[in-house]
């Protein structure tokens, strides 16, 4: 099927325009979360558990690692909720021109940047 | 190939409509935090005890399992081409998001 078109895999060389780097993280982030779930379900049940329980779960989540791993899980829920109301947009035909593609994507990785450092000083 | 029936419009609706539900619990989340923020454990368990609260909760964690299952279905037809394997790990998929949908259900009802 189609063996002998020229082939280009080098991730160095593709260069990747704004809206295809958007794309990939909307769906990475995505799998990242799913895979996370057990631990944030886990999480969640000890925090409720007891008082014991939850100061553990408080304390860790006070050491750098864990905050730096709560930012980046935050990071990509907002990312991955904001790509996907850019998704919405083009499903009602709106912004469908590469100008507006691009500019939103640019939106979307700023915004969602943005917006997790804000989370991070509210939960310091 | 895979062509499977009741896939078209309705998982189309279902990814966005699960979205919003989630979108909406987030906010709501959100400000429900800074105009009454959390003190301790004995706050925390106050905080999540309204039955308004559990209800969204309940809510956001089904509309969550939905909508993984959706998105990991899209990427596994993507990325695992060889059918067998693709119908066992969405067996699989299917069994750990019922067990997370039981899970989280349990620890939103006993809050």
């Amino acid at each position: 099927m189609a063996a002998k078109r020229p082939k280009n895999l080098n991730l160095f060389t593709i260069r990747l325009p704004l809206p295809a780097l958007v794309s990939i993280l909307h769906r990475a982030s995505g799998a990242f979360l799913f895979l996370l779930l057990p631990l944030l379900l886990f999480l969640l049940q000890q925090s409720l558990a007891s008082s014991a329980t939850y100061d553990e779960v408080h304390a860790l989540l006070k050491t750098p690692l864990l905050r730096l791993i709560y930012l980046i899980i935050i990071w990509a829920y907002l990312h991955h909720a904001l790509a996907g109301l850019r998704h919405l947009a083009f499903d009602a035909h709106w912004g469908l021109n590469l100008r507006f593609a691009r500019a939103s994507s640019m939106g979307v990785l700023i915004v969602s940047v943005v917006l997790t450092v804000l989370m991070g000083f509210l939960l310091w | 190939m895979v062509m499977r029936r009741g896939h078209g419009f309705g998982d189309w609706a279902w990814q966005r409509l699960t979205a919003g539900t989630m979108a909406v619990y987030s906010v709501g989340v959100l400000v429900y935090w800074l105009v009454s923020p959390l003190t301790g454990f004995e706050g925390w368990k106050a905080w999540c005890t309204p039955v308004p609260f559990r209800v969204f909760s309940l809510l956001f964690f089904w509309a969550l399992m939905y909508h993984a299952w959706l998105g990991v279905r899209e990427i596994m037809m993507d990325y695992v081409h060889y059918q067998v394997l693709r119908l066992r790990l969405e067996w699989l998929v299917r069994l750990v998001l019922v067990i997370y949908t039981l899970w989280a259900t349990y620890i939103v009802w006993s809050i």
